[in-house]
């Protein structure tokens, strides 16, 4: 007798619905979560406040966050390169996971999203493939996910989105930011519209409309962001079906001989005891570089290579978006930093009709938000007084930025670097990212094109930003591919509904299972997966 | 906010004046240097010296000027002086307490120190005081912590001044001090920058950013806690 009908190693977008909805049907789930819980009253009747502040000091303390002093990663642009400690992605490590963090937006994918192949066709050195379900499977559990978390948004606004009914709330207030760009935006005859995003902007949920502090990154005070942690996490616990394991590091996924058959997990709890767990299911949603180290390191003499990766496509085809941006300069005070970090956006250049030279643009986010820490900081020490007190780039920009489709590659990979140990004794992911040319060619048509909206807004100047570092490490928080959903077990690593080819018990909820990026922000959508998943878990579990 | 930058600039005129004759806890002794602008808290986990070469050190990357003050007014050094004895307080001085600061309604939750976890306790242990060979501190190999690198970088810096000067860094001027921060060891200049902006703009209860000074410098409202912004604050923010 299995200790839990499930174990869910990772308590974030995915980790978290899946938690609710196996809960929901009465299946008796553990989840187990890496960070901390900072939220005192989650399970309570009334849920009061956090941990998390308007503080930028204890985001630079990696409170909540991804710690790469205790957990390095290494990096190389090239296979046959030395990796080095990078600083590489930092998704939030606490219960609630990346969402605790994230700005919460919510758009739903195009239809043309999961079928890039057959829409666009291949691209050389990339394996574009489509997904091996339809966007119409994807649109109920969208709508379970929108009415869980709270998304607010106007329904009809963006001409370009896939009919929908209305949002679980109205948009909350523009900020400034938005409102401008959108009049540059519509000057030129593009269809900016609010962001659909996981904020309340009325009571909802048993949670508070958001005052707009303006924090959203550094995690909501007040619980009107819609985290999986106030929201499924909150009623899963609630439930009475569900253990939360906060501080407990997952570091095996345990299986029977044969190998067919996951028991468990074996993970440090949070008193640095090494303790297992049995479970007749086991679901993996500890992000896309998490969940492939995980496996990778549960090898056994049924799965030398790593648990599940016969085909050798474990940790093959990182995705994390191509981000860029142009940050218009204005004269007017837009004070970004007011409210949430986006209001509005666009999604022009993801229609067919409004592609540039041929090639795919990505949904346009309006806006952004800047800090003086982190602004401070990204300056060169000997011109910090004047950039800081002229408050340029605080009071006066906005940001125009694209989410690119991060086409996936077969050399860009997690691996494990055995040189390398984290504070549980465990080797670090070595990533191993590079570009690819389409990449680079759609910053290249797309960033005039931002330019152009900052423009017509009003801004005297603007400047080019990548999300891809100087050394090339890209510094988005979208974590994609590691894992791809296929039907063909050489071609991918689970099947269409998340669980993996060479194991009958063990699901992947995180964004490891998606083949392509897409042109979105993924979280809503890795959601509305993970309820997908869910319900088969409950079936198996049925039988 | 109800202090404005003016007012404010005038008030630090008598906290400056003020600052040798306290005593509490993060306020000031008498400069241990009769020549130096810089204070000194009464008990530092640094030398005095070290400690006025570290405000030497943050003064001369974010100045001060009439009308904006820098690193020194906003107490930066106190900030990593505070950090580097993070553990001397129970719960340690690593993370606030949240979610109000107390400064715009609500309990004043910052000053409740959030305790850590064994995790949080180990990394910030291990990255502060060292590894002192301690096994369940070099997961990684040794490490030398942050007090010890302070101490090593200030007298470094310090040293080079001698050589180069004849002088010691606290006693030069203003642009001796950036001349010989550029020649510096790029990995303490990186980290003194990175410490004197969270020390200059970092909320106050981590013993910088004295009485806001760092935001009052580049007119920021700091946290907004419980009260956000208004529909009409968003929409002109200019008008605030």
């Amino acid at each position: 007798m299995a200790d839990f009908d499930v174990a869910i190693v990772g308590s974030g977008a995915g980790g978290g619905v899946t938690a609710l909805a196996l809960a929901s049907r009465g299946r008796k789930v553990a989840l187990l979560e890496k960070g901390r819980n900072a939220y005192p009253t989650l399970a309570d009747d009334v849920l009061v406040g956090s941990l998390f502040g308007n503080d930028e000091i204890r985001r630079r303390r990696y409170f909540g966050f991804h710690d790469p002093f205790i957990e390095p990663r290494t990096f190389r642009s090239d296979a046959a390169a030395s990796a080095q400690v990078r600083e590489v992605q930092g998704l939030g490590v606490t219960v609630g996971g990346g969402t605790v963090q994230y700005d919460a937006d919510c758009p739903r994918l195009n239809a043309v999203d999961v079928k890039m192949l057959t829409t666009f066709g291949p691209v050389v050195g990339a394996s574009v493939v489509d997904w091996p379900i339809e966007f119409s499977e994807l649109v109920p559990y969208y709508d379970q996910v929108e009415a869980m978390i709270g998304v607010q948004g106007q329904a009809g606004a963006d001409p370009f989105a896939e009919p929908r009914g209305e949002y679980p709330m109205p948009p909350g207030y523009p900020s400034k930011a938005g409102l401008v760009l959108s009049e540059g935006a519509i000057s030129l005859g593009y269809h900016p519209h609010p962001m659909p995003m996981a904020i309340n902007s009325i009571f909802y949920g048993g949670r508070p409309a958001c005052v707009n502090c303006g924090f959203c990154g550094l995690g909501c005070p007040v619980n009107a962001k819609g985290s999986t942690a106030v929201t499924a996490v909150r009623e899963a616990l609630r439930s009475g079906q569900t253990t939360l394991l906060s501080e407990c590091c997952v570091v095996e996924v345990l299986t029977e001989p044969g190998g067919a058959r996951a028991t468990g997990v074996r993970y440090i709890d949070a008193k640095g005891e090494e303790r297992t767990l049995t479970a007749r299911q086991v679901v993996l949603a500890a992000n896309a570089i998490e969940t492939p180290r995980l496996l990778l390191a549960s090898k056994s003499s049924a799965h030398p290579g790593g648990l599940g990766n016969g085909s050798g496509l474990v940790g093959r085809y990182l995705m994390f978006h191509v981000i860029f941006a142009s940050v218009g300069i204005f004269d007017e005070e837009v004070r970004s930093y007011y409210g949430r970090p986006i209001t509005h956006a666009m999604a022009d250049f993801t229609s067919t009709t409004g592609m540039v030279g041929g090639v795919r643009g990505g949904y346009v986010e309006l806006g952004g938000s800047t800090h003086p820490v982190e602004v401070g900081v990204s300056f060169p020490w000997l011109l910090h007084k004047g950039l800081m007190t002229s408050n340029t780039y605080r009071n006066h920009i906005a940001s125009v930025s694209m989410i690119g489709e991060d086409v996936p590659v077969f050399e860009n990979r997690v691996e494990l670097d055995e040189k390398v140990r984290d504070v549980y004794g465990r080797p670090a992911p070595r990533i191993t990212y590079a570009r690819h040319a389409h990449d680079q060619v759609l910053v290249d048509l797309y960033l005039p094109k931002l330019r152009e909206v900052a423009l017509a807004a009003g801004a005297k100047e603007t400047i080019d930003y990548d999300f891809a570092k100087e050394d090339g490490v890209p510094s988005t928080r979208h974590l994609l591919g590691t894992t791809r959903m296929g039907t063909d077990p050489k071609q991918s690593v689970t099947n269409p509904w998340g669980r993996m080819h060479e194991l009958e018990n063990v699901w992947i909820a995180d964004g490891g299972v998606w083949p392509t990026s897409t042109a979105y922000n993924p979280t809503l959508t890795q959601q509305a997966l993970a309820l997908r998943t869910a319900e088969q878990i409950d079936l198996e579990l049925g039988k | 906010m109800a202090l404005t930058r003016r007012s404010f600039l005038g008030g630090l005129v008598t906290v400056v004046v003020a600052l040798p004759a306290t005593t509490a806890c993060n306020e000031t002794d008498a400069p241990s240097e009769a020549t130096t602008p810089f204070p000194v808290p009464a008990h530092t986990k640094l030398s005095k010296r070290r400690f006025l070469v570290l405000s030497a050190a943050m003064d001369a990357m974010i100045p001060g000027d009439p009308s904006s003050p820098g690193a020194t007014l906003a107490h930066a050094a106190f900030y990593l002086d505070q950090l580097l004895a993070a553990f001397d307080v129970d719960p340690p001085r690593i993370f606030a307490g949240g979610p109000y600061s107390g400064r715009h309604g609500g309990p004043d939750h910052f000053q409740d120190l959030t305790p850590l976890t064994r995790v949080e306790e180990l990394r910030w242990r291990t990255f502060i005081q060292g590894s002192q060979g301690l096994p369940e501190r070099e997961w990684n190999g040794p490490v030398v912590g942050l007090i010890e690198r302070y101490e090593g970088w200030l007298d470094e810096l310090d040293a080079s001044a001698r050589d180069e000067t004849g002088t010691g860094y606290v006693e030069l001027d203003l642009e001796t001090r950036r001349a010989l921060l550029q020649s510096a060891d790029p990995e303490l200049v990186k980290t003194l920058y990175e410490h004197t902006v969270e020390g200059t703009y970092g909320d106050p209860v981590y013993g910088g950013n004295h009485q806001f000074a760092g935001w009052l410098a580049i007119d920021y409202e700091g946290d907004r806690q419980p009260i956000g912004y208004t529909a009409a604050q968003m929409a002109h923010p200019e008008e605030n």
